[in-house]
């Protein structure tokens, strides 16, 4: 440290050592933060490697997608009901009293857990979230209706749409 | 009790090397210095000086191989987010050819490996021929020894986890080659390999060894590595240490020395990116293990010493060479016990000469091997 | 096809001419950049105390400095246009006849560069202070020039903009779209490379002095490469809309015969670029500790941006020479736009033909791969056909070689039926099973009516 500080005194430039020596400081601190930026920058592709991709579409194949773990005979008859998934997302099929069959996501809209058919409501046991049969949250602390979904039969399989899809099999 | 009873004084010496109270960096070390009495360890390093002579571009080798560690570390952490040792080959395929940067990432880990296990062979003939191994350093000379051989471990457990017919093959010829060990080959084999074949439990044993176990082994062994270094000092070759005091020139380790040796390290690290972009790693066809072995199969680079030495030693000769190499990896760890004079005498001249033979053999055998 | 080629096995001519432009562009580069730095020092010399010490280390430096630049600098210059006369002689004629008078300036601006430096070299301790001042000023101007005409036929390949072969409009396509950025990016890398190079020469000085140049030096150094960022974004953006997309379709490996070579060599020039920063920074904060290892360490970081930014520019002209107008393989793209040119026997319309070659023999398909292949490919090396062409059966080489631009950085085939069989016939009897051009003209059609 002495070193250096005498041969700055020796170079004997326009306002001295200190000023010579804080200026340099300056210039340093400037660059360094600057250069963290690039610095940063170069680990762009780490951050990227990390960074998840794009969901693929559910419902990418002929706008539809195979329901798995419910059969039709699982929701033969009114009242009857099941949890099951589809393209990796779990769903929740029944059918109403009338008939018809029914298919919600199943993800609260809560706190994510799935849902469970209870006949008369769709009942969320992590918090106690209650929807009813059109998926309309009624009580408990969900914040927004389920998101409805197309089920429909084929060849003895259950399928799942888009509710606005009008292309249907 | 007032605050200031508290607070641990902080030496003369301190206060003269510190920067200035006033300043941002200067109080925030005062205030550190307070709490955590450490000066005496700072004053220790700082005193801390490297020899200067026509040989000490060699001291860098060590600094080198803990850069390729570092790279080696952060890669293959991000290489563990995406493989999976159930599904080894297909995890390594998307890795290469759909996550961002995955097969850049790949290739800076192999790349990073290879000149991590080259540095190490570099440092290990330095330090032998400037003699550092001497007492009082034998401690030094083992664990670098054993860095040595866990790193080689961590190149023989990663090759097998991309799981292709490569990789396959070359370990299972290699575990093969311990099971003919006497006594305990063959326990030590199945061990390793989980049963009598190289299969997806291979891969387990492997992946827990390559991620965990050696890990865990070479930050503890570098550790005390790094520790005999700091608390012993540099070793001054013989040379070196013969001349006139006031002819020694020395330079200060961390004032110095470092700030000189991190250019060296940035290039390193520029040398393995350039090294990724030019020469990506490939991949090849999942392994079979119904299948023929591919043509040209060749073990990595620093294998092909001992794959040419079993090749020169054929059927029950074999033992010879198994012999030869575990005689050659004993003798190395024995070298600080049998050559401690300094300056060196009798015995060190033939133990340099043996060195020289085994560098030789060494890199005849791998050049042999690549060429064979 | 209009001109013998120049064959080179493993390399290839194009990575033959890479691999001595790259060297010449460090040496280049860092001629101009220290024609800077002595400019510089030199005015910085007459504010000093100890000016004449400085001169002394001026005079050292401009030694190592025209050894370097006149011998190296000047046989891998010429060493470059022997090469791409011999690599690609099309596209080199191109060059040379649109831009006569700029290659003129140019070699004018470098018989200048060498006389100001063997006067100001030979006028230390001769000439006033003045003068010295004056032609260290001059060199660095005549040098950048050489950098100014040079980088609008450099950046007029990747980018001609304005410029066709119809127009000839040479402004345009010499004031093309990434003239500027990239004349300022390399003005940048010369202030970084010529600060480098200073403090390599530093680190032999004596203590006191070596100090004070190493912190002038960081000056050219820190700035300059902090600011090279903006311009490589600026950059990016004048580049074609192809080339952009082959670099975002980089990112991702080889799935789809997408080219990430071009992205993992952008990132290798950022990645330098950053560690020159962080070194220099180490340098300037304890100017004392530079050594000449860690100087040449510096370089070598340099050289690797170096190469990794070239690189990038070249394959980012995939698979033009010049982009959009002329293919690496000597293919103008008007002509592959014209079914009757393009489909019509390859020796035909060739102004310089192979000696005596039978129609459908391997030296037919073999000279096909010499004369629209060797300029990107190898047989056995760089970018190995070999290797690419493996699984290759005659009716699915048949059907690639018809669809060759679908590979998205490959130009069309250019010739008929009989030499396409010919050329995929030699490929794949290369791999041990002999096909001849028969057999494989006979599975082609099965596979167009499938």
């Amino acid at each position: 440290m002495s070193e250096t500080r005498d041969t700055e005194s020796s170079a004997g430039g326009p306002g001295g050592a200190a000023d010579a020596r804080r200026g340099r400081r300056r210039f340093l601190a400037l660059m360094g933060g600057l250069s963290a930026c690039w610095t940063g920058a170069s680990l762009y592709p780490a951050y990227r490697f990390l960074s998840p991709q794009a969901a693929p579409d559910p419902f990418a194949e002929n706008g539809r997608a195979a329901v798995e773990k419910v059969t039709p005979a699982d929701v033969a008859r009114p009242g009857m009901g099941k949890n099951g998934g589809y393209a990796g997302r779990g769903v929740i099929i029944f059918r109403t009293q009338a008939g018809k069959l029914r298919a919600f996501d199943s993800k609260c809209t809560h706190a994510g857990c799935n849902v469970e058919f209870q006949g008369e409501r769709l009942f969320c046991n992590c918090h106690g979230g209650v929807y009813d049969l059109d998926g309309t949250n009624i009580a408990g602390p969900p914040p927004r209706p389920l998101t409805e979904l197309e089920a429909f039969e084929q060849d003895g399989l259950l399928y799942v749409a888009r509710i606005a899809d009008p292309a249907k099999g | 009790m007032s605050m200031d009873q508290r607070f641990v004084p902080i030496p003369s010496d301190a206060e003269d090397a510190l920067p200035p109270a006033r300043s941002t960096a200067g109080a925030a070390l005062r205030a550190a210095l307070r709490r955590f009495p450490i000066w005496p360890v700072i004053a220790f390093l700082r005193g801390k000086r490297v020899p200067q002579h026509r040989a000490t571009a060699w001291y860098a080798m060590g600094g080198l191989a803990l850069v390729f560690l570092a790279i080696q570390i952060a890669t293959g952490i991000l290489l563990m987010v995406y493989y999976r040792p159930s599904q080894p080959w297909a995890s390594v395929q998307r890795i290469v050819n759909e996550v961002p940067y995955g097969a850049f990432i790949r290739s800076v880990h192999h790349w990073s490996a290879n000149l991590m296990a080259l540095t190490l062979f570099a440092h290990m003939f330095s330090t032998f021929f400037m003699k550092a191994y001497r007492p009082p350093r034998e401690l030094t000379w083992l664990t670098g020894c054993a860095l040595l051989g866990v790193t080689l471990l961590f190149a023989f457990s990663g090759y097998l986890l991309p799981w292709d017919d490569l990789s396959f093959f070359a370990t299972r010829v290699s575990l093969t080659e311990i099971e003919k060990g006497p006594g305990l080959g063959p326990w030590l084999a199945d061990l390793v390999r989980g049963g009598p074949d190289v299969t997806i439990d291979t891969i387990g044993r492997f992946y827990v060894l390559h991620v965990t176990v050696l890990p865990l082994a070479v930050l503890a062994i570098i550790g005390a590595h790094l520790l005999c270094i700091q608390l012993q000092g540099v070793s001054e070759p013989d040379r070196f240490a013969a001349l006139p005091e006031r002819e020694k020139k020395y330079r200060a380790f961390f004032g110095d020395f470092m700030i000189a040796e991190i250019p060296i390290w940035l290039a390193a690290s520029a040398l393995v990116v350039a090294l990724a972009a030019a020469v990506p790693r490939g991949l090849a066809p999942e392994a079979d293990p119904f299948a023929a072995a591919p043509a040209g199969i060749k073990p990595e680079w620093y294998f092909l010493a001992p794959y040419q030495m079993l090749k020169l030693f054929p059927g029950h000769l074999e033992l010879i060479g198994l012999g030869l190499m575990n005689g050659a990896m004993l003798g190395a760890l024995a070298v600080p016990f049998i050559d401690r004079a300094v300056p060196a005498g009798a015995r060190g001249r033939i133990m340099t000469a043996l060195g020289a033979a085994g560098l030789a053999g060494f890199v005849v055998l791998t050049v042999w091997g690549r060429l064979s | 096809m209009n001109y013998p080629v120049w064959n080179v096995s493993f390399l290839g001519s194009g990575l033959v001419v890479a691999i001595i432009a790259i060297i010449h562009v460090l040496i280049s580069h860092i001629a101009v950049g220290g024609g800077i730095f002595i400019a510089v020092a030199e005015w910085w010399a007459g504010r000093q105390a100890d000016g004449d010490r400085v001169r002394t280390f001026l005079h050292g430096f401009v030694k190592y400095f025209l050894i370097y630049t006149t011998v190296f600098g000047a046989m891998t210059g010429v060493g470059i246009w022997f090469a791409i006369g011999l690599a690609n002689p099309e596209g080199t004629s191109l060059l040379i006849h649109q831009f006569v008078f700029a290659w003129a300036t140019e070699w004018v601006t470098f018989i200048g560069e060498l006389t100001v430096l063997y006067l100001y070299f030979y006028g230390w301790g001769v000439n006033s202070r003045r003068m010295q001042l004056l032609l260290a000023v001059l060199y660095a101007v005549i040098a950048w020039l050489s950098l100014f005409v040079i980088n609008g036929i450099l950046s007029f390949m990747l980018t001609p903009g304005g410029w066709t072969p119809e127009n000839r409009d040479i402004a345009a396509g010499f004031f093309n779209p990434t003239f500027l950025p990239s004349l300022l990016g390399r003005t940048l890398a010369m202030l970084v490379l010529g600060g480098l190079f200073a403090m390599l020469l530093a680190a032999r000085v004596e203590d006191g002095l070596k100090e004070r140049i190493v912190a002038l030096a960081a000056r050219f150094v820190l700035p300059a490469a902090v600011a090279m960022p903006a311009l490589a974004v600026w950059y990016w953006f004048a580049l074609p809309e192809a080339a952009q997309t082959m670099w975002l379709d980089g990112a991702t490996g080889v799935a789809g015969g997408r080219l990430e070579a071009v992205t993992r060599y952008s990132w290798l020039a950022v990645i330098t670029g950053a560690l020159i920063v962080i070194g220099t920074l180490a340098f300037a904060a304890r100017p004392r500790a530079v050594t000449r290892a860690a100087a040449l360490a510096m370089l070598l970081i340099a050289q690797l941006g170096v190469l990794g930014g070239e690189f990038f520019r070249e394959m980012a002209r995939k698979p033009y020479v010049v982009h959009g107008t002329l293919y690496s393989n000597g293919l103008w793209q008007a002509e592959s736009k014209s079914p009757a040119t393009l489909d019509a026997p390859y020796f035909e319309a060739a102004r310089w033909e192979p000696p005596g070659i039978a129609p459908g023999s391997p030296a037919h398909g073999e000279w096909i791969y010499r004369l629209q292949c060797a300029s990107c490919h190898t047989l056995d090396g760089y970018r190995a056909l070999d290797t690419r062409t493996r699984a290759w059966t005659p009716a699915f080489a048949e059907r690639f070689l018809r669809n060759l631009p679908q590979q998205g950085v490959m130009p069309p085939f250019h010739g008929d039926a009989a030499d396409r069989a010919a050329l995929a016939a030699w490929l794949i009897s290369r791999h041990g099973t002999p096909v001849t051009a028969a057999e494989v003209g006979a599975a082609a059609p099965e596979e167009v009516t499938r």
